[in-house]
């Protein structure tokens, strides 16, 4: 090998090190490092990007109780390689993989449209694993900038938003309002006296948590 | 146990070297972590080639790189001190996990020969499990 041959292969492997150090480790996507820079762009206006999208695998624990730790990690891969298809290569936005089953994604706002009839084909994201048909499934919750509320604030409406679409079913999106905020739902953890159960459930904000009357476990009064 | 420069070790195949490999692929293997501390830094410092060539490829790079010489696609390898697992994709959109263990009473072994142990129980004795378990489930 000559020596400029040699100095190209080295300064790509520098290139393909650097790159790693923002690539998540479970998908083709940015880890939260990569999200926390882009993050810097958005909150001094430098950023292209003014649509913050938030989503999640419904059913994710379920898939890693009953199919192992294995299977949940490649419906996340799975996930991870339809998103970028669908809204990196397609519609040029830029997604990450905050942690464990949690994504944000980027886009303009002219894009919106787009993005939206791509979201109902996150229903179920179907792979085989060790013989049997598994699915991924994800919701969507997604908020417009308005210029004024800091990059925390968009993020935090947008999983509102996003955790209002899972109680309205698989491939879901929702876009954040007033409306939406009212309505969201906040996680209840409560215990049962009477078999000791830690429940936790979600129901809207507005509702108080004495509403609930029965144990989700025994059935018995709360 | 000090049989490391033997081709096996207790009838199971040892890991390759890192001269089997092609320079491509080792480069890939640096970007990726995978040739970490003294031994990436060797290849970059371009330490003595035949040194190098002669040391054993690390287990991680060494699972990856057999796997795809059998057309399988490692998806995610995961690593404890005597056990590893790899799941892997045989077919578009299917996949599978195989782990080997290493037994309690096997005890004694250098780090290297641990490596080697877990390299060659996994391909001769645990893949060949799951290749035949996928060929009954195709032909059913």
């Amino acid at each position: 090998m000559n020596l400029d041959v040699a100095i190209e292969q080295l300064l790509e492997a520098a290139a393909k090190v650097r790159a790693t150090s923002f690539a998540d480790d479970k998908t083709p996507l940015g880890n939260a490092l990569a999200l926390s820079k882009e993050e810097d762009l958005i909150k001094t206006g430098k950023s292209e990007f003014d649509v913050i999208v938030f989503g999640d695998l419904n059913d994710f624990k379920h898939l890693n109780d009953t199919y192992t730790h294995e299977a949940g990690n490649l419906a996340i891969e799975k996930i991870g390689k339809k998103i970028q298809k669908e809204f990196i290569q397609k519609i040029i936005g830029k997604a990450f993989r905050l942690s464990g089953d949690e994504f944000v994604i980027l886009l303009k706002q002219n894009l919106i449209e787009s993005f939206q009839a791509k979201t109902s084909s996150f229903k179920s994201v179907k792979f085989q694993y060790e013989g049997k048909w598994l699915e991924a499934k994800m919701s969507f919750g997604f908020v417009v900038s308005d210029g004024k509320s800091d990059f925390d604030e968009l993020l935090k409406r947008a999983e509102t938003a996003c955790l209002t679409a899972k109680s309205e079913g698989d491939g879901v999106c929702i876009k954040w309002d007033e409306e939406v905020e009212r309505n969201a739902l906040v996680g209840f953890r409560h215990n049962c006296h009477q078999c000791g159960s830690v429940n936790k459930c979600y129901i809207p904000k507005r509702l108080s948590p004495e509403k609930l009357k029965v144990c989700s476990f025994c059935g018995e009064k709360l | 146990m000090n049989s490391s420069k033997a081709e096996t070790i207790l009838g199971l195949p040892r890991r390759p070297t890192l001269g089997d490999t092609s320079t491509a692929a080792l480069l890939g293997a640096v970007a990726l972590g995978l040739l970490t501390g003294g031994l990436g830094g060797a290849l970059i410092g371009g330490a003595g080639g035949a040194a190098l060539a002669n040391q054993k490829q690390p287990l991680e790079f060494a699972v990856r790189e057999y796997f795809k010489q059998k057309g399988l696609e490692v998806a995610f390898f995961y690593r404890a001190p005597r056990a590893v697992k790899v799941t892997f994709s045989y077919a578009p959109n299917a996949f599978w996990t195989v782990k080997t263990v290493m037994p309690d009473d096997l005890t004694n072994l250098s780090d290297e020969d641990r490596d080697d142990w877990l390299y060659g129980s996994l391909i001769k004795k645990e893949l060949p499990k799951i290749q035949r378990k996928i060929r009954q489930l195709s032909h059913r």
